[in-house]
C-alpha cells in the first residue's frame, strides 16, 4: 500500500503546472475561448511537446508507458487551471479505444495524436439517450455509418472522431471518422463551461472499424473508466482552486469593519469545503488505482463509489464558493463562477450521480 | 502509487485474523456483535491474551515491549481487531499515557508503569476535561501545589471515562496560575486509591454509566509521579492528542457494522420482502459505504505519508478530516440501525429487563448506541474545534 508519487510523477505535475501558469489566466482563457475553434492549437501543441499525449501509449508504440497515476496528475493540473481543451479524450479515451485495434491501425492513428497534429473526440451518446449505457441506434453498414450523436466535445473541431455504432447483427463496434468526412454534418455550440460541443449527423459516412462485439464493449468500458478517473482528478484540481480563490476573497473583503474571513460562520463553511476536497483527493487516487483493475465489476463499482463522492463534494465546494463570494460570485468577471460551472459539468460527465448510484445499488454495493 | 497490500502484509493480516479467531472468547465476540460495549472483565481478559502474544501495545517501541510493526501493520491489526469484533486494548493506557511516559517520562516511571499498562494490571483513566474547561482545555483549574516531596491536588475533572474501573488517572493540573494559561499546566499521575479522590457516576442519556466526575480534595501525590518537567504538561497533552488521530476513525469497526447491517437487512422481512431489497434502504446503505470508502482511503493516504517519512510537524488537513468524518461514520452506523429497527427500537431493555424485549437481539442496542454515539463528534476536539483548526492552520483565516 503506497500513495506516494515517484520523482518522475512529481516532475510531470510540476512542469505541467508551470506550463499552465504561464499560459492560463482569466484574460488569456477568455482569448482562447474567442478563437474560432474555442481553444488554442498552440497550447494543444505545447501539451504534445511536453509528451502528455505520449503518456498513455506503450513505449514500443512511440509512447511513454505512463499509468493512470500520471493521468490523475494531468487531470488535477488541468482542473486547477480550468483549461478548455479536450485532453481527457486524448489521454484517457483514445488510447483505451485504440488498444482494441490492430497494431497497424493503432500505430497509424496514435502517431497523429501523440504529435499533437490530431485532436480526438468521442462520439458515443445519442439524442434520446439519457444514460450512457442505453442501446445505440447509429448503424454501420458496409464500412459506412449513419445516425446521430449528441453533446460531442469539440465535435466540429476535432480531427479524429471515435464513434460507436451497431452493425447488421446488432453488435456494437468502435469506428474512426475523420474531420470533414463525406456525409458528416456538425452543429456546433458553446457549453455551459465555455467549452464547445456539437451534434453530429452521419449519413453514409465512411468509417474505419477498430473493433466490434465483446471486444468493443470491453474497450468502451475501459475507456470510460479511465475518463471517469481523469475527471475525478480534474474536479479535485478545480475544487482546490475554487477553495483557494474563495479563501483569498474572504481574507480581503471587508464588511462591518473587518475581513469577512474572520467570521466563524464563514470559516466553518470554508473548512467543510476542505473536508470535502480532501476526500476527493483520496478518491482521485482510489479511482486512478482501480480504473485498470482486471475484474470489471470491481473496477466499475470502485469508480462509481469515487464518482458519487466527487459529485457530493463538488456540489458543496462549488456552491460554497459562490455563496462566500457573495454577489460578485454571480458575475462573469469573477473567475469563481467559471470554476463552479466547470465543476457542475464534471458532475454530469461520464454518468451522473444517479447513474453511479444505480450501478452500486444494483450490485448491492462494494464487496466487503 | 499502489493500493494493494504487499504479500507480506496480507500474510500478516491472515496471521492476525487466525490468532483472533483462535483466541478471542466466543462470549466476548457475541456480546460485542450485538452492539454492546465490552465489560471490564472482557477488556482485561483480551488485553492480557494480546499482551502474552506481544500485541497489546502496537505503537510502542520494541525496547518497551512493542511488536516493532510498521504503521501499516498497526492499521491492519487495529482493523482486524475491530472487525472481529474484539475489545480494543485500553486506549487510555496503551495509546495515551503509555506513549507520553515513553517519550517524556524518566526510567523509573517507565519501569514502574509500562508493564502494568501493557498487561492491563493497571486500568488508567484520563483527567483532562473539567466543568469549566471543555473545548478550551487550557483553561483548566484543578490546582496542584508543591508541599515538600508531594503535590497537593484540589479540583474536579469530568467526563472521565470508566473512572469507576480505574486504578490510576493521568491528570492535567495547574501548577502556575500566574502565567499564560498553556504555560502553567503539568502532567501528573495519581493513584485513584489516594485519600481525597472521589468518583461520582454520570448517567448518560442512553442509560449507561461510562463517564464520571472525579473530585480531588487535598490529594497528596508523590513528586516522583510528575511526568517530564513542571509546567510543560500542555506540550505532553498535545503530543498525546496527536497520537490518537489514526485510532479515532474506527474504520474497521464501522465497516464491520455495515456488513452486519447488510446481513440483518437480508433476513428482515418488510412488506413481504427483505429490507435489503427496498430501494430506500439500499440507497442509504450504498451512500454510507461510499463515505466509508472515502474515509478509509484518506486514512490510508495519511498512513502512507507517515511510512514515507512525511514531515509530521506540519499540519495535515487530512488529520482533521479523519476526525470529523470518522465520528460522522460511527454516528451514521448507529442511525442506520435505528432506522432498520423501526418501532422495535422503542422498548428500553436496559431499564426494564427482558420484559421489554420485542424484536431480534440487535434491536436492543440500536437506540442506546445512537444516543451514546452523539459523543463522538464532541470528544477529542469537537467538529467545530476541528473546523477551527482547519480555518486557522490550513486556510490561514
Amino acid at each position: 500500500m503506497n500513495f506516494e508519487l515517484n520523482d518522475e510523477q512529481r516532475m510531470l505535475s510540476e512542469s505541467l503546472t508551470r506550463f499552465l501558469a504561464d499560459r492560463y489566466d482569466f484574460e488569456k482563457r477568455n482569448k482562447y475561448m474567442a478563437l474560432p475553434e474555442g481553444f488554442d492549437r498552440k497550447i494543444w501543441q505545447g501539451y504534445a511537446d511536453m509528451g502528455l499525449f505520449a503518456l498513455p501509449f506503450p513505449e514500443d508504440e512511440g509512447g511513454i508507458g505512463g499509468t493512470p497515476t500520471e493521468t490523475m496528475l494531468v487531470g488535477e493540473a488541468m482542473g486547477n487551471a480550468n483549461t478548455l481543451e479536450p485532453w481527457a479524450e486524448a489521454i484517457a479515451i483514445a488510447p483505451a479505444l485504440l488498444a482494441s485495434a490492430s497494431a497497424a491501425q493503432r500505430a497509424a492513428i496514435a502517431e497523429g495524436i501523440i504529435s499533437g497534429a490530431h485532436v480526438p473526440t468521442w462520439a458515443h451518446l445519442e439524442p434520446g439517450m439519457i444514460e450512457r449505457d442505453e442501446p445505440l441506434k447509429t448503424q454501420e453498414n458496409g464500412g459506412k455509418i449513419s445516425g446521430s450523436k449528441t453533446v460531442v466535445s469539440y465535435g466540429a473541431e476535432a480531427d479524429l472522431i471515435f464513434v460507436t455504432a451497431v452493425d447488421g447483427a446488432g453488435a456494437v463496434g468502435i469506428y474512426v471518422v475523420r474531420k470533414g468526412a463525406e456525409g458528416l454534418e456538425t452543429r456546433s455550440y458553446r457549453t455551459q463551461d465555455e467549452q464547445r460541443a456539437a451534434e453530429l449527423t452521419f449519413d453514409g459516412t465512411p468509417a474505419e472499424k477498430l473493433t466490434g462485439g465483446i471486444a468493443a464493449d470491453k474497450a468502451i468500458a475501459v475507456a470510460e473508466s479511465k475518463a471517469l478517473a481523469a475527471t475525478i482528478a480534474e474536479s479535485l484540481g478545480a475544487m482546490e482552486q475554487a477553495i483557494d480563490l474563495t479563501v483569498e476573497y474572504i481574507k480581503g473583503r471587508e464588511q462591518f469593519g473587518r475581513p469577512i474571513g474572520t467570521f466563524q460562520a464563514l470559516q466553518h463553511i470554508a473548512a467543510q469545503g476542505v473536508v470535502e476536497k480532501e476526500q476527493v483527493k483520496s478518491m482521485a487516487m482510489y479511482a486512478a488505482l482501480m480504473c485498470e483493475d482486471a475484474d470489471e465489476q470491481t473496477r466499475d463499482l470502485a469508480l462509481s463509489t469515487a464518482k458519487v463522492k466527487m459529485c457530493d463534494a463538488s456540489r458543496y465546494v462549488g456552491q460554497m464558493s459562490i455563496q462566500l463570494h457573495g454577489g460578485v460570485g454571480m458575475t462573469m468577471e469573477y473567475s469563481i463562477g467559471h470554476y463552479f460551472k466547470r465543476l457542475t459539468m464534471l458532475e454530469i460527465a461520464w454518468g451522473d450521480r444517479d447513474f453511479h448510484m444505480d450501478r452500486l445499488c444494483a450490485a448491492g454495493g462494494l464487496a466487503a | 502509487m499502489d493500493l494493494k497490500f504487499t504479500p507480506e502484509e496480507e500474510a500478516f493480516r491472515q496471521e492476525v485474523r487466525d490468532f483472533i479467531d483462535a483466541n478471542l472468547p466466543a462470549e466476548t465476540r457475541e456480546h460485542l456483535k450485538l452492539g454492546n460495549a465490552p465489560t471490564k472483565e472482557m477488556t482485561v481478559q483480551w488485553q492480557k491474551i494480546l499482551n502474552k502474544k506481544g500485541w497489546a501495545t502496537p505503537r510502542w517501541p520494541e525496547e518497551w515491549g512493542g511488536p516493532g510493526w510498521s504503521v501499516t501493520q498497526q492499521y491492519i491489526f487495529q482493523q482486524e481487531n475491530q472487525s472481529a469484533p474484539a475489545p480494543d486494548p485500553l486506549g487510555f493506557g496503551v495509546n495515551m499515557v503509555g506513549p507520553v511516559i515513553i517519550q517524556f517520562g524518566n526510567e523509573e516511571q517507565k519501569k514502574r508503569f509500562l508493564p502494568g499498562i501493557a498487561n492491563l494490571d493497571d486500568w488508567w483513566c484520563q483527567g483532562f476535561s473539567e466543568p469549566g474547561a471543555g473545548s478550551d482545555l487550557a483553561g483548566l483549574k484543578t490546582r496542584a501545589v508543591r508541599d515538600g516531596d508531594h503535590w497537593v491536588v484540589n479540583g474536579q475533572k469530568t467526563w472521565t471515562t470508566l473512572a469507576q474501573h480505574a486504578d490510576w488517572i493521568f491528570a492535567l493540573v495547574r501548577t502556575d496560575p500566574d502565567v499564560k494559561k498553556q504555560e502553567g499546566i503539568s502532567f501528573l499521575l495519581i493513584d485513584m486509591k489516594s485519600p481525597g479522590v472521589e468518583v461520582h457516576p454520570i448517567q448518560t442519556m442512553d442509560g449507561g454509566h461510562e463517564v464520571n466526575s472525579v473530585f480531588f480534595t487535598d490529594v497528596r501525590v508523590p513528586a516522583e509521579n510528575m511526568v517530564g518537567e513542571v509546567n510543560k504538561g500542555w506540550t505532553y497533552a498535545k503530543f498525546l492528542l496527536g497520537n490518537e488521530r489514526l485510532g479515532a476513525p474506527r474504520v474497521g469497526s464501522s465497516m464491520a457494522k455495515l456488513e452486519e447491517l447488510k446481513e440483518i437487512a437480508k433476513s428482515r422481512i418488510v412488506r413481504g420482502k427483505p429490507l435489503w431489497d427496498h430501494p430506500r434502504f439500499r440507497d442509504k446503505f450504498v451512500e454510507a459505504q461510499v463515505e466509508l470508502k472515502a474515509l478509509e482511503m484518506t486514512v490510508m493516504r495519511v498512513l502512507s505519508g507517515i511510512e514515507a517519512g512525511a514531515d509530521q510537524s506540519k499540519p495535515d488537513p487530512a488529520t482533521s478530516v479523519i476526525k470529523i468524518k470518522g465520528a460522522q461514520m460511527v454516528q451514521r452506523m448507529t442511525e442506520l440501525y435505528v432506522e432498520a429497527a423501526g418501532e422495535q427500537a422503542a422498548p428500553w431493555l436496559d431499564a426494564e429487563g427482558a420484559n421489554a424485549q420485542v424484536g431480534p437481539d440487535w434491536t436492543i442496542r440500536a437506540a442506546p448506541n445512537y444516543f451514546n454515539m452523539r459523543k463522538s463528534s464532541i470528544y477529542g476536539g469537537s467538529d467545530q474545534v476541528q473546523k477551527g483548526i482547519i480555518s486557522k492552520a490550513i486556510l490561514g483565516l
